[in-house]
């Protein structure tokens, strides 16, 4: 494996960092939404906030970008495969916080939303002063959990034919024949990014658990 | 844009998407059992009083869960010829699924064993039962039932992963998918009509494990 | 435990530990343990928590190790290799303080499991050792029943029948009652009362002191990890020697 070949790994690395920087970010927005509807206690909005985490959690990542690639250029939106995957991995990681937050509102104990209806506090102010902030430090092992498993799949988007890491190391173990070399070092490099993640949120679990003893 | 969806070419491919089914079912089904022996195998390796046996499991189980599947599935595809190993796409899907999902078995497993009290040991040990005996027939089944709902999760997501598969063409619904889409070009048509079935398979998935749970996790606790 | 003769206390000794030294790291559990118990004797091991008595009684089956002396149970010299602490697990039941049942099996299922697994007897014998055992016991109406179905007091009465299965020549108890609530220590004691009517040799740390006044034959009390006095519970009680056994006395029997 030459400079050239190295480089072109790291171009991809870049995409692929893109990816889940974008995927995260709105999906973190998007999820937050949908954690809010699935406890507005309106049942209506529970009832599909619900099936839309049912549906993203039940289905394989891969199908969910293959849908959304074709579906979006279905109804007009012509996008290249990296728009098509941001959207995607955004969908997809909505229904997974959304669900990984929703465990942790309910989490926060029954008391602390009674004391701040007593105190005569808004919806908005409960949620953004008092719930929110106990809820996400609650969720934080596992949202990050759930990032190491995002950025594993933006590997996929090399089905689906756009070229960050893994296709990009798919490319050139087509040229030079050194299958194991190249999907060697594309396996260190995810390692590198999700390995340091990994022991951050099993430290905060383990952290976590110290102070609720 | 003017189009007009085309079920037609997935209705005529029906036959062959169900039998496929099979093939996902049969991917998922092999990869967990390879995965709980792995898992359970892992467990008791963890616990060796050797440092370097224990630093392996505990490296292998890091490395796996820190990279894509997609990148360990194309390794293994690669590396199985070098060491002699020659099969086809399906069982190498197998054997990665298998020891994908059983990194991920080894943590919730240890976990299990550690959340059963020391004195279910002790007491096997007084009675006068080895430390084998003990894991096998006193640890074991309480350990599985406390883990039985983060190992169903787990086994859900390893369902859904064998549709990763299909980037070494194993024989599973995503790739006999794709065979019918280039075929027709009726991309979304396909692949909206295979994540419906997908998730019917989750949830059919869900409730044989649900079902197993009620028959062999049905002793009371307090 | 017909094949048990009742011989006197003073008889051959079923167990012998002699200048057993116990260390957690820098911390002495056990120092200088010199005990030796006759066959059929009744010993009661009392003192404060923390003094060493149930680190004593583990190290006779081994869940503990110790780093110096002897011990011996019977003809066997317990030795830290896997054969001898198999062959003494064999002979000696033991009883914990949180019982310790199998939540997965049947309470006949409980007591059958070791007779099967560890002495190999047929699944029809080690039936009918089993239930023979919860007969005697007073709890063979509940065979079929899970652990946590039962009361504790019943639990640890299964816990008895669990250890009686493997046919042991000592019973260890290890404050068999202290985790039962008040109204389930009595069905437990009389059941470790007909025990003890029957020959068997037994060691418990109780602080069930009517208990040691009518079964001992011999009460040891222990601190900080050594043996500070030995007696037969006449004495023991009426006339302690040592000044920490007076206070200890004092504090549990209520007396100022």
């Amino acid at each position: 494996m030459g400079r050239d070949e190295i480089i072109f790994l790291l171009i991809g690395l870049k995409w692929t960092i893109a990816l889940s920087i974008v995927g995260f970010v709105c999906g973190c927005i998007a999820g937050l939404f949908i954690a809010l509807a699935r406890t507005s206690g309106v049942r209506v909005v529970e009832g599909l906030t619900a099936g839309y985490i049912a549906v993203f959690q039940g289905t394989p990542l891969l199908m969910q970008l293959f849908v959304v690639y074709y579906g979006l250029a279905l109804i007009g939106i012509k996008v290249d495969a990296w728009l098509a995957v941001a959207v995607g991995l955004t969908l997809h990681a909505s229904a997974y916080l959304g669900e990984i937050w929703r465990g942790a509102i309910e989490a926060v104990p029954q008391g602390q939303t009674e004391a701040s209806k007593a105190l005569a506090l808004s919806y908005s102010s409960r949620m953004k002063d008092i719930i929110l902030p106990q809820a996400l430090r609650i969720s934080l092992p596992a949202t990050i959990g759930f990032l190491v498993q995002l950025i594993k799949g933006t590997s996929l988007a090399s089905i689906v034919g756009f070229t960050e890491l893994t296709r990009a190391g798919n490319i050139i173990s087509n040229q030079i024949f050194q299958p194991l070399t190249v999907f060697g070092i594309v396996g260190i490099l995810y390692f590198i990014m999700c390995c340091p993640l990994t022991i951050y949120g099993a430290h905060l679990e383990r952290k976590f658990a110290a102070q609720a003893r | 844009m003017n189009y007009t969806l085309d079920f037609a070419p997935v209705i005529e491919g029906l036959p062959n998407l169900l039998a496929a089914c099979l093939g996902t079912f049969t991917l998922a089904i092999c990869g967990m059992i390879l995965a709980v022996i792995i898992g359970i195998g892992g467990v008791v390796l963890r616990q060796s009083t050797l440092a370097p046996v224990r630093w392996l499991v505990i490296g292998f189980v890091e490395l796996i869960r820190n990279t894509p599947f997609l990148v360990q599935i194309f390794f293994i595809y690669f590396a199985l010829p070098l060491i002699g190993v020659r099969l086809d796409p399906t069982p190498t899907a197998i054997i990665a699924l298998g020891i994908n999902g059983g990194a991920y078995a080894i943590e919730i497993i240890r976990g299990g064993v550690q959340s059963i009290s020391k004195g279910q040991m002790e007491a096997g040990l007084a009675l006068g039962l080895h430390k084998a005996q003990v894991f096998r027939l006193i640890i074991l089944k309480p350990a599985l039932r406390a883990i039985f709902p983060s190992l169903t999760s787990q086994f859900v997501l390893l369902t859904l992963t064998t549709s990763i598969a299909s980037a070494i063409s194993a024989y599973e619904l995503t790739s006999v998918s794709q065979r019918i889409e280039s075929d027709s070009f009726r991309s979304f048509e396909v692949y909206f009509t295979v994540t419906v079935f997908y998730l019917v398979i989750s949830w059919l998935m869900m409730r044989l494990f649900a079902f197993f749970s009620a028959r062999y996790f049905a002793y009371p606790v307090k | 435990m017909n094949e048990i003769s009742s011989s006197k206390p003073e008889g051959q000794a079923m167990i012998s530990m002699a200048g057993v030294d116990k260390w957690y790291g820098a911390f002495q559990a056990l120092k200088d343990i010199n005990i030796s118990v006759g066959k059929g004797e009744k010993i009661v091991l009392c003192g404060p928590s923390g003094s060493g008595k149930s680190t004593l009684i583990r190290c006779i089956n081994h869940l503990e190790t110790y780093q110096k002396g002897e011990i011996r149970v019977g003809d066997i010299v317990l030795g830290h290799q896997a054969k001898s602490i198999d062959a003494v697990r064999r002979e000696v039941g033991m009883v914990f303080q949180q019982f310790n049942l199998f939540p997965h099996l049947t309470v006949l299922e409980n007591c059958m499991l070791a007779p099967m697994r560890a002495l190999r007897l047929s699944k029809v014998e080690a039936e009918s050792r089993a239930r023979q055992l919860l007969e005697r016991v007073r709890i063979s109406e509940q065979a079929d029943k899970y652990p946590a179905q039962l009361s504790g007091g019943q639990q640890q009465r299964v816990a008895i029948a669990r250890a009686l299965c493997m046919r042991p020549q000592v019973m260890l108890f290890d404050e068999p009652t202290s985790a039962l609530d008040p109204e389930m220590v009595k069905e437990v004691l009389d059941t470790m009362i007909a025990l003890a009517e029957e020959g068997m040799t037994m060691i418990c740390v109780t602080h069930e002191m009517g208990f040691a006044r009518q079964v001992a034959d011999r009460v040891i009390f222990m601190a900080s990890g050594a043996v500070v006095e030995q007696a037969p519970p006449a004495e023991f009680f009426s006339d302690p020697k040592h000044e920490r056994t007076r206070k200890f006395l004092g504090e549990i029997l209520g007396r100022h």
